[in-house]
């Protein structure tokens, strides 16, 4: 579990400062007018995965013999990804919304099917419009919610699980650490508390900018 | 040679350019039509790695545009460049299928190559055209982009095809480029590349190269195209610039597609390079070529694009999403028994209209998903001088609850012991006539006004057709909730029959209002009463709708253990429906009573029900008109006068001697 402070601080360490793909790109943005409703934010391209079983009877009439055919490019999608504090679990979360080229937001049965979800990542689950759940577990997986913070409509993969998770990655961890003692012991620390999170987010989702 | 094949711009629209093109129709445009300047930006293209198949996906060579596109004072994002477009927003989708697109098209074009001859510089190379139509109701725009490129007869080609940046500049040169486009304040979308690796802007051609043979010159650009083997579309428009500017050393250029925003790990430069030529004699008139760009939609043919936001801007869907997810979680996870459909099909109907019950009812009642017919009624205190209320109550929960149908009516109710005056009569009957007909078309009436007797009429006329009553009083730190029992002849002989408002009254509602102090009128409480009891009183109702027997349902037994509250013990599966509630907020207790019917009670004893069954209205005016008629016509009055036989039969002892006779 984090502090609020806690969460602040580990944040502020990995943007600008990041050699792994998940931790590039992100920034830190400050409510306009509270404190300590800061969170992590950036925007990333994915696609959707191709189906192999659709066949694209196209035909592109190419009247400009200099314009390219584009018809394979996939559609690019925008997706803005957030990471903000839960105060009830005391741990970050995952917030995203992602829309297509025309600004439309994806209905959820869609964006599972994009690069932004490992193909296996909602094996036995339930699909319904406004969430995921996993058979026998009373909280969703990846639910609808208002981001913290700007209000906006997002989608959210459930906080519940992350503590466990992690606190068994965090142990092994600390057993390998050959430094304790130094000056900067608790940045250290909080970094790698984050950097975890963001190995365990990686488990279902693709992380790279 | 094989002919350059340019990637072509694909349009990428953030949300939020609908949602300020929104406002801007709604405060701005309204309905004009004129064209107005916007922006976009571009960056370089980006591939990503397909993690399943390790392949290199190329992503679309993407123009972007959103909400800062109509600011003119939006700041450039470090690294991206800004285009210039003209935006045209038609009001109607014929206007929009009939625009003359070539015209537009056309004077566009003109534009950029005017701009060119007159100007020599680059600043409209990328200018772009889009029309839109936004269906504001449905949330649905309509689109379509054009990205004018001129087309060069014979088309360029290229010698040896696009290679990597790395093999004709080395890693050193390739650094340096990088860093002098970094250290710009504004990004360069065209630039020049001499040989020792110096960069300036393209309109300085003659100056930058002027000591340079051409085979050492290279025209460079901010590519936005991922794509190997194609150039992104800017380039056509550079070409076309440079041919129509400097016509004798163009016709084979060198050309650097410049696609590193950072410097890569390993020298993995993703930027192009390649010779293009074209072979034709250089041009020696201004005239403009043709141009192409209206963009295709995702099936490839020429035609608009139309996206669907209503998902995520009706504020109608988000709610009902809100309370429906609320809801079937509810039930999903907690009551699996639970019937939702009961709740929602319920139309109800709340009889007075105040900040406090009345509002507050309105509120919960959407939490439980009522979602139809909520006329609100007001009863027009006379010393106020009859504010409506009623329809400002309305708008008001419409905003909280944008999926409501809820109209605000405004009307007086007529009350025992306040003579109509003839003059008014006629309307009274009106009146009267348009309450009948709105509780008879709701299931569950709500009591929510601030005197007693203003709830008699309505009390009478829900007991008459059989509609849940629901009454909520407050008092400055005291409340009552309490439904009413059904009527007797509804009831089966013996069962028992549960009471109404008036029922423990022994009097009759009459005049309450004159003759009271100023506060008791007001009815001042205590702030966190009025919520407790309007929250109370919906829960009361779901409760009992999810009771089978309904209206009917009994009261829980007096001294039920309370913890048995379970379906069996004659509750419902949300719980036990009590009769009544009487809250004491000083004491923080609710009390459950139990209140049985009186048979000869003013509000819903079957004298009374039968009466004004049978005469309606005329039976009414005769109760508005009279105070002594109620109590006549269910036999009270007799009471009064056995009861004030009685008291005065006793013998008052006094306390010193000596007997007054």
């Amino acid at each position: 579990m984090l502090t609020r402070a806690e969460f602040d601080a580990a944040c502020k360490t990995i943007v600008n400062h990041s050699p792994s793909p998940a931790l590039t790109g992100w920034s830190w943005t400050e409510h306009p007018s509270l404190l300590g409703f800061g969170f992590l934010s950036r925007t990333v391209h994915h696609f959707r995965r191709p189906q192999s079983s659709r066949t694209d009877q196209r035909h592109v009439i190419q009247e400009d013999e200099a314009e390219a055919d584009i018809k394979d490019v996939p559609e690019t999608l925008v997706s803005q990804q957030y990471v903000v504090y839960s105060p009830t679990f005391r741990v970050p979360t995952f917030y995203f919304s992602i829309h297509n080229s025309m600004g439309s937001p994806l209905i959820l049965a869609d964006l599972i099917h994009t690069t932004l979800f490992h193909p296996f990542a909602f094996e036995h689950t339930k699909l319904s419009t406004f969430g995921i759940t996993r058979l026998q577990s009373s909280f969703p997986v990846l639910s609808q919610g208002e981001h913290p913070t700007l209000g906006t409509p997002c989608w959210y993969l459930h906080p519940c699980a992350t503590e466990q998770a992690i606190a068994e990655l965090l142990a092994e961890a600390e057993a390998a650490d050959i430094n304790p003692g130094k000056d900067d012991a608790e940045m250290v620390r909080l970094r790698r508390w984050l950097e975890i999170w963001f190995m365990v987010l990686g488990s279902a989702v693709n992380t790279r900018p | 040679m094989p002919i350059v094949q340019f990637a072509p711009f694909s349009s990428l629209v953030q949300p939020s350019f609908w949602h300020e093109l929104t406002n801007i129709k709604i405060d701005v445009l309204q309905l004009s039509d004129a064209a107005i300047p916007i922006t976009g930006s571009y960056s370089v293209g980006r591939s990503v790695t397909d993690r399943e198949s390790g392949k290199e996906i190329a992503l679309g060579c993407n123009l972007s545009i959103g909400s800062e596109s109509f600011d003119k004072e939006a700041k450039t994002v470090p690294g991206s460049i800004t285009t210039s477009g003209t935006f045209k927003n038609y009001n109607t989708i014929e206007e929009f299928k009939a625009a003359d697109k070539t015209t537009l098209f056309n004077e566009e074009v003109t534009k950029i190559w005017d701009h060119i001859i007159a100007t020599r510089d680059t600043s409209c190379l990328n200018n772009f055209l889009i029309i839109t139509f936004a269906d504001l109701k449905k949330y649905k725009y309509y689109y379509w982009f054009a990205f004018p490129a001129f087309v060069s007869k014979p088309a360029w080609e290229i010698s040896d095809d696009w290679q990597s940046a790395s093999k004709e500049f080395s890693a050193e040169l390739l650094i340096k480029i990088h860093d002098q486009l970094k250290s710009r304040p504004a990004t360069l979308p065209f630039f020049l590349v001499r040989e020792d690796a110096s960069i300036a802007p393209v309109e300085e051609f003659s100056a930058f190269f002027a000591s340079t043979p051409p085979s050492s010159r290279t025209i460079a650009f901010i590519d936005p195209s991922p794509n190997p083997s194609n150039p992104g579309w800017p380039l056509r428009n550079l070409l076309a610039y440079l041919r129509i500017l400097y016509p004798q050393s163009t016709s084979s250029v060198r050309v650097l597609c410049w696609r590193d925003a950072e410097i890569p790990p390993a020298s993995s430069w993703k930027s192009r390079f390649g010779v293009v030529e074209v072979r034709s004699a250089p041009p020696n008139n201004d005239e403009r070529p043709s141009a192409v760009g209206w963009e295709k939609n995702p099936q490839g043919k020429l035609g608009p694009r139309l996206a669907d936001l209503a998902p995520m801007m009706d504020p109608t869907r988000l709610a009902d999403q809100a309370v429906d997810l609320n809801l079937k979680l509810m039930r999903w996870r907690i009551l699996p028994s639970l019937d939702l459909d009961k709740i929602s099909a319920t139309k109800c109907l709340l009889l007075g209209a105040g900040r406090n019950t009345g509002m507050l009812c309105g509120t919960n009642l959407n939490g439980m998903g009522c979602q139809n017919d909520n006329p609100l009624f007001e009863f027009e205190d006379c010393l106020e001088g009859g504010k409506p209320k009623a329809e400002c109550a309305a708008a008001h929960l419409k905003k909280i609850f944008p999926g409501i149908n809820s109209s605000g009516i405004s009307l007086s109710i007529p009350m025992p012991g306040h003579p109509i005056p003839p003059s008014e009569v006629a309307k009274t009957k009106t009146d009267v006539k348009k309450l009948e007909a709105l509780i008879d078309e709701h299931d569950a009436v709500f009591l929510l006004m601030d005197s007693r007797e203003s709830r008699w009429l309505p009390t009478v006329i829900g007991a008459a057709k059989g509609k849940i009553v629901i009454n909520a009083a407050l008092g400055f730190d005291t409340y009552l909730v309490m439904r009413h029992g059904a009527r007797a002849s509804a009831v089966p002989c013996n069962g028992a029959r549960l009471g109404c408002y008036y029922c423990n009254d022994i009097v009759a509602p009459s005049d309450s209002l004159t003759d009271r102090t100023l506060d008791q009128m007001c009815t001042v409480t205590r702030p966190g009463l009025a919520p407790i009891a309007a929250s109370t009183a919906v829960e009361l109702l779901a409760s009992l709708l999810q009771h089978p027997e309904g209206l009917h349902a009994p009261a829980p037994r007096v001294n039920q253990n309370s913890a048995s509250h379970s379906e069996e013990d004659g509750g419902s599966v949300l719980g036990v429906v009590p009769h009544q509630l009487r809250g004491f907020l000083a004491q923080f207790r609710n009390v459950p009573i139990v209140g049985a019917a009186y048979d000869r009670c003013t509000g819903c004893s079957e004298i009374v029900l039968r009466e004004y069954e049978k005469a309606g209205f005329e039976m009414m005016l005769k109760a508005f008109n009279d105070t002594k008629y109620l109590p006549k016509l269910t036999g009270l009055d007799a009471l009064y006068n056995e009861g004030e036989e009685a008291l005065e039969k006793i013998d008052w002892d006094e306390e010193d001697g000596g007997e007054d006779f």
